[in-house]
């Protein structure tokens, strides 16, 4: 009997789009939320050859919604563990894993071999980079993001009429400062493995040549009310980048969204230097990107805080910081009640801001 | 008409707010929403006006019937 079985008796799908599957190379960008049920539906339905991005570690605090893993891979490499979970689950499908993270400079040789690219990510920035790469090399991608109970899909760069980039839903990328993580703001476990099987739907319906793409629309789905909106996007007929590989490879996809008004009262970088007993703490996650490398700071995630307390004893001056400036405020409302005789304030632009300052000293 | 709030927005405008001031374009509309919640103005977002996602910079005509999402962006996963 044919493993395909149920796919080759519906009659509109039959052998021939079996066939298709088995002959696409699908590359996914994150192995996470999203990345986990996408790369799980293409493994199950026979897609030939499936890439997996991630350079991150499996940790606890994933596995409410990262079904790939188990409490035996904590610590582990995600695109490894990802890799080995989907050869067991289907051992005909070619698996090529990346444990890396994209970056402008290496994202061109990775995406070269695949014929679609699914975006997993979780960060603002990468979005813009994986779109303006396909642009460039004329890939076709399937968008994907979720934030708390909702969450929404598009495909974009598809060669029809109806095509649209990321940058016609988003315009501006340093206008996004409200974006935010999942490890910052919180998601229901099944909000992305829902809208990465409507991810890897698009993925199939792209393979197999289906009409009713979501190109050129947005698909929005609010778990509480199940409530079901698509949206058109219309062609943004202001934007003037043309992206082409060189201008990416030179671009800094961090700085280019980062928020342009900077607060000009932020005083971090005069006191961290002056003041010896002024301590800059990364509340994020330990592990989360980007790194703050040869900066000296102290790691300390937001839930650690209360755990941490005394670590505040030898300092008078704490500066908080995360990836949006969104963690870094509740670090500074709990340090205000908890450490009342502290001086406390926090970087209102996140992590980037303090890479850019670095970047120029 | 009626204002449906999405993602982060939630947070300002905690659902569904139904409009009959009569509003007849999307700046007076926007106004209106900007007094009534300040924080918004802080916020990046698209709209739509029913089905049709525009830049919230531009201006545009409300009919009584429209629905108005304001859509952030989302980047999550």
């Amino acid at each position: 009997m044919n493993r395909y079985q149920r796919h080759i008796q519906l009659e509109d799908f039959g052998t021939e789009s079996q066939k298709k599957l088995a002959a696409a190379r699908v590359l996914v960008i994150g192995a996470g939320g999203l990345g986990c049920p996408v790369l799980m539906q293409l493994a199950a339905m026979g897609v030939g050859c499936l890439g997996i991005v991630d350079g991150d570690r499996i940790e606890l605090t994933n596995l409410h919604r990262q079904h790939l893993y188990a409490e035996k891979h904590i610590g582990l490499m995600k695109a490894e563990v990802a890799g080995e979970v989907i050869k067991s689950m289907n051992s005909e499908v070619k698996v090529v894993v990346f444990p890396i993270f994209v970056h402008e400079k290496n994202i061109f040789s990775v995406f070269q071999d695949f014929d679609i690219i699914v975006d997993g990510t979780d960060q603002i920035y990468t979005r813009y980079l994986i779109n303006d790469v396909c642009i460039a090399i004329n890939k076709p991608w399937v968008y994907g993001a979720v934030y708390q109970y909702e969450g929404q899909v598009s495909v974009f760069n598809v060669q029809n009429k109806e095509t649209r980039h990321y940058r016609d839903l988003f315009p501006d990328p340093d206008k996004n400062t409200g974006a935010v993580s999942c490890n910052e703001a919180g998601v229901l476990g099944l909000v992305p493995n829902l809208i990465g099987l409507l991810m890897a739907n698009e993925v199939v319906k792209y393979i197999v040549d289906s009409e009713d793409l979501l190109s050129g629309k947005l698909l929005h789905y609010h778990l509480k009310n199940n409530r079901q909106h698509i949206f058109h996007i219309q062609k943004n007929k202001t934007n003037t980048f043309h992206p082409d590989k060189k201008t990416i490879e030179n671009t800094n996809y961090q700085v280019m969204c980062l928020k342009k008004a900077l607060n000009p009262s932020s005083a971090w970088q005069k006191t961290l230097s002056d003041n010896p007993k002024a301590i800059l703490v990364d509340v994020r996650e330990v592990g989360e990107q980007p790194l703050l490398n040869n900066i000296p700071h102290q790691n300390i995630p937001l839930s650690s805080l209360e755990n941490n307390q005394n670590f505040f004893d030898r300092y008078e001056e704490i500066f908080f910081v995360c990836l949006s400036g969104h963690r870094s405020r509740q670090a500074m409302l709990w340090a205000k009640n908890n450490l009342p005789e502290k001086s406390v304030n926090h970087v209102e632009g996140g992590v980037f801001e303090i890479l850019e300052y670095y970047q120029h000293v | 008409m009626k204002v449906i709030p999405f993602g982060k927005i939630t947070d300002i405008i905690p659902g569904e707010i139904h409009i009959q001031n009569g509003y007849t374009s999307w700046s007076d509309l926007k106004q209106f929403l900007f007094d009534q919640y300040p924080a918004l103005q802080n916020e990046s977002f698209m709209i739509a006006i029913n089905t049709t996602l525009l830049n919230s910079d531009q201006n545009i005509f409300l009919a009584e019937t429209d629905e108005v999402s304001l859509l952030p962006p989302f980047s999550g996963g």
